[in-house]
């Protein structure tokens, strides 16, 4: 009798661990498939942003202000870009990145920063509307290095890392421009949900 | 008993280590998209080569990059003309191992080729240079051209030489 349970606790240890292993491995298959279909799964929401790289920069190159209209040909004026970096978010927002989305989200905020071909970060600025004066529209986007700083906080400070975003949507555009004698990617982190 | 408590234990760790995963996964840090389309990609390229001077990149005696600035010092360039012209003069000159290396050099150095994309570069259809795997499988290629015309000084003898028309097509493609 004592054998037969033997047995019996045996094989019921066996068809348990199979069925242990069994279940693991499916929520690895899942989480591996899950994981694959990452980018591709969420590019069918509809709230999506979806921002055309060449009309924002072309926007950043026809704007009317000269003082700050800094991008001209893939090249910046450096007396402009400072200018555009010490002007109010708000009043770039309305002149440049205003009207750029059928739908603008509830919360929206642009970081554009220029990099350098050692890909340290040398300049950056927030752009954003005070839609709601109780929300702090800075702190969406930061950069993870001194103590994250909201981008634009220190406009000339070098950074090593991208900024990141906690929000739900972020795209990041890109475009190479002449800076100081030399080629630069000026970048537009886009930050919104 | 002790091998179900071992099969349990196991169990536990792999449901601790699976829900970890999950909550990396889902979690609120986001990765940005990058959207650089194809079009963008080939746009962006075809506008630094045709906007940027050479001497942009250089002051008196040298240069921000380093195989113009060794073009420049030996006499082998001029520098007063766009990218695109200074590709189509060292073609001209057959300097087609440097016109390479030139390319190779400012595509690599300031990252104008985002790793998804190929490019080839042809002058009068010979190519001059290639980056990619899947020139042939990709399902979409765009393409920019350009027609050059341009001269250089000859510097012993002071006169003008004029090079081309040459047609420079840059091709970029989806490697994945």
């Amino acid at each position: 009798m004592n054998k037969k349970k033997a047995k019996l606790n045996k094989k019921l240890q066996l068809i348990s661990m199979d069925f242990i292993m069994t279940f693991v491995i499916y929520l690895l298959s899942i989480s591996i498939f899950f994981l694959g279909l990452k980018n591709l799964a969420f590019s069918e929401n509809s709230n999506k942003i979806d921002i055309n790289s060449e009309l924002l920069f072309n926007k950043i190159s026809q704007t009317y202000n000269e003082d700050i209209g800094f991008l001209k040909n893939s090249i910046i004026n450096s007396e402009s870009f400072d200018n555009f970096l010490n002007t109010d978010p708000q009043v770039l927002y309305d002149m440049i990145f205003n009207d750029l989305l059928i739908k603008t989200p509830a919360k929206i905020v642009y970081c554009v920063y220029l990099e350098n071909k050692n890909k340290l970060i040398i300049k950056n600025k927030a752009i954003y509307s005070n839609f709601n004066p109780n929300i702090d529209y800075k702190s969406f986007i930061y950069f993870s290095e001194n103590d994250n700083k909201p981008c634009g906080e220190n406009p000339n400070y070098i950074y090593r890392n991208k900024p990141k975003c906690n929000l739900n949507e972020a795209i990041l555009l890109k475009k190479p421009v002449l800076y100081n004698k030399d080629i630069h990617n000026l970048y537009v982190f886009v930050c919104a949900e | 008993m002790k091998k179900a408590q071992f099969f349990i234990i196991d169990a536990i760790f792999s449901i601790i280590i699976l829900i970890m995963g999950y909550l990396m996964l889902f979690s609120n840090f986001k990765i940005e998209n990058q959207q650089i389309n194809i079009e963008s990609q080939a746009e962006n390229i075809y506008k630094i080569f045709s906007e940027i001077k050479a001497q942009d990149l250089c002051f008196d005696n040298y240069c921000n990059n380093k195989k113009l600035e060794e073009l420049y010092l030996n006499n082998e360039i001029n520098l007063n003309q766009t990218l695109l012209d200074v590709f189509a003069e060292l073609y001209y000159k057959n300097k087609k191992d440097k016109l390479f290396d030139l390319i190779e050099n400012i595509t690599l150095s300031y990252d104008l080729i985002d790793e998804r994309y190929g490019i080839k570069i042809f002058i009068n259809k010979e190519e001059v240079f290639s980056k990619g795997k899947n020139f042939l499988k990709a399902k979409e290629k765009i393409t920019r051209q350009a027609i050059i015309f341009s001269f250089y000084e000859n510097k012993e003898t002071g006169s003008f030489i004029k090079y081309g028309p040459y047609i420079i097509e840059i091709i970029i493609w989806n490697e994945i």
